[in-house]
């Protein structure tokens, strides 16, 4: 009995460590309200507007009581996309605002209120204003996964619209853009995926010439990543199918194979290259 | 025939089981220890993300398996497999020899002797390394069952049956009924390798091979011993598989609830299970013994 009461007293005490810890209960009430939130990003327009005031109220609490958490600074921007998802786009901008003013050091808060701040314009059929902020998240944090897909999330705006030579700007200034980040990181992981947008904007617009020239450069310039052997089947199907010119993948594969005898792989690109010298005529 | 001699047996052994018990808590003190380690562990691993605990593991955590796994409702996610590796190395370390301590006090009792806790570490402790040694052996080969099932279930993800079967999540749900049959057919090999070992001071491979032969003899009953009890800790498995879903329509902290749940149903469940398999051994033995009187 003393023992089993002794447990009891111990595990109460870890109960109340955990109701101490202020990040632990702000944690708790970030998840709760964010639960309550959940159907309202999803179906914003079906909501009883007392369902969406308890879920502000709720994101309210976390900001009110733990102010100086993490959670508080998600429960604000979290607030904007609500007002986001019912098309309150000025209330929206005004908290997307004043996060980035509360939390100018927090680079992921920064960026992510800079982000909804762009597509509060977009919703307001402001695309300039939206341009501008989207351009300068890719001027401030190239080195980020929403600086990265914001030239070819520009690009896709510009497909939607059918706006022919927006599309190609976008195209130009997406592929510049790339391409400077790669230059100014060889050898990194940010060089290696900004190499990866440059294939994807080339075959987005079925450049495939620069395409397999870009894909080239990847293998060349990486050769130890997973994704080579996808990479060489890319190059081989657009060199015969796109380009109809298989002497352009049999080049590369062989370059790869002189510079990189022993790779890993070598024995599947010998493989292609006797596929390859089947298809081609001249080989 | 075999099913109307031996249906009896199994009342007879489930009535001594419940009466050694009741008339020797001590017995079931020693499950009880085994449940109280495996709840300080479950504790433990809840507590490892608040000071002072964190000091020691959050830098685990984190380099294993990831920072957001420090934060809720993560924690909770991480929680099971956590425990999994805890109530492992109980089981194997500390189980073995409470086990063989249990068995050894149901002779006692069973001679109409009082079991002593102290006699009966000095009689099992030598024998710790065999009794340690048969709950590696099965965590292994489950490990090991488990391991061909996963390959077995990615090759019959090819076939449209199998896929749909995944996508339904009913897969999952099959899973844990094959498992817990596969468990069942293992526990029953090893079923009287302890009292082997404890009793007759059989070394592990005598002691498997004489469990092996008795089980020959008393399939159906060490079947029905094992698998009656082991049946409730079903629903709990099952809750365990769709915990996610659970979550997601309660709280994160249900896993802890369900973790802790599971705990004190696995001492009543290990306790009736080895309590009987004892009973059923010294039984048959006594029958033997009579026979060849």
């Amino acid at each position: 009995m003393k023992r089993l009461s002794s447990f009891i007293l111990i595990a109460l005490l870890a109960v109340s460590i955990a109701g101490c810890d202020k990040q632990y209960q702000s944690e708790r009430c970030l998840y709760k309200a964010a639960k309550l939130a959940r159907h309202i990003i999803m179906a914003p327009d079906s909501i009883p507007p007392e369902e969406f005031n308890n879920a502000i109220k709720a994101y309210t609490i976390i900001f009110e009581k733990y102010p100086d958490s993490i959670s508080a600074k998600r429960a604000r921007l979290s607030i904007g996309s609500l007002y986001l998802a019912k098309k309150e786009n000025i209330k929206a901008l005004e908290v997307f605002n004043k996060a980035l003013k509360l939390y100018p050091d927090d680079k992921s808060i920064c960026i992510e209120a800079r982000f909804s701040i762009a597509k509060s314009y977009e919703e307001m059929a402001s695309w300039d204003r939206a341009l501008t902020e989207y351009k300068g998240i890719m001027r401030d944090y190239p080195d980020t996964e929403i600086g990265l897909n914001l030239p070819m999330y520009i690009m896709q705006h510009y497909e939607k619209e059918k706006d022919i030579p927006g599309i190609d700007n976008a195209y130009r200034e997406a592929i510049a853009y790339y391409k400077n980040i790669a230059e100014k990181n060889p050898r990194t992981m940010l060089g290696f995926r900004a190499q990866d947008f440059i294939i994807a904007c080339h075959m987005k617009r079925e450049n495939w010439q620069e395409a397999v020239n870009s894909m080239e450069k990847s293998v060349m310039d990486y050769p130890m990543v997973k994704t080579i052997p996808d990479t060489m089947r890319m190059i081989s199907d657009i060199s015969v199918n796109k380009l109809k010119d298989p002497n352009r993948a049999f080049e590369i594969f062989q370059k790869f194979l002189t510079a990189y005898p022993g790779h890993p792989i070598k024995e599947y690109i010998r493989k292609g290259l006797e596929v390859l010298k089947n298809v081609s005529p001249a080989k | 025939m075999e099913k109307t001699k031996k249906v009896p047996l199994v009342g007879i052994i489930w009535k001594g089981t419940f009466s050694t018990l009741k008339s020797n808590p001590i017995i079931f003190f020693l499950f009880a220890l085994s449940g109280i380690l495996k709840l300080i562990c479950l504790l433990v691993i809840f507590l490892a993300i608040f000071y002072p605990l964190s000091i020691i593991f959050a830098p685990i955590i984190k380099t294993l398996w990831g920072e957001m796994f420090l934060h809720y409702p993560f924690n909770f996610s991480l929680m099971p497999r956590l425990f999994y590796y805890a109530e492992i190395t109980v089981y194997i370390f500390i189980d073995s020899l409470l086990s063989g301590m249990a068995i050894w006090m149901v002779f006692q009792a069973n001679e109409g002797k009082k079991p002593k806790l102290l006699d009966t570490v000095k009689k099992t402790i030598p024998k710790y390394v065999t009794l340690a040694g048969f709950l590696l052996a099965i965590f292994l080969i489950v490990a090991l069952v488990y391991h061909g099932e996963k390959i077995a279930v990615s090759k019959l993800m090819r076939l449209n049956f199998a896929a749909s079967l995944v996508k339904s999540g009913a897969l999952d749900f099959i899973t844990v009924f094959v498992n817990f049959f596969i468990i069942i057919l293992i526990e029953m090999v090893f079923a009287f390798a302890m009292p082997f070992a404890v009793l007759e001071d059989k070394r592990f491979f005598k002691a498997l091979f004489g469990s092996l032969s008795l089980l020959k003899k008393l399939f159906l009953t060490t079947f029905i011993l094992i698998i009656v009890p082991t049946l409730v800790s079903l629903p709990f498995l099952l809750l365990k598989t769709g915990l996610n879903t659970l979550i997601d329509k309660t709280l994160p902290e249900i896993t802890l609830l369900i973790l802790g749940l599971g705990i004190i149903l696995t001492v009543f469940i290990d306790s009736i299970v080895t309590v009987s398999l004892a009973l059923l051994f010294l039984l048959k033995k006594d029958l033997q013994i009579e026979k060849v009187k």
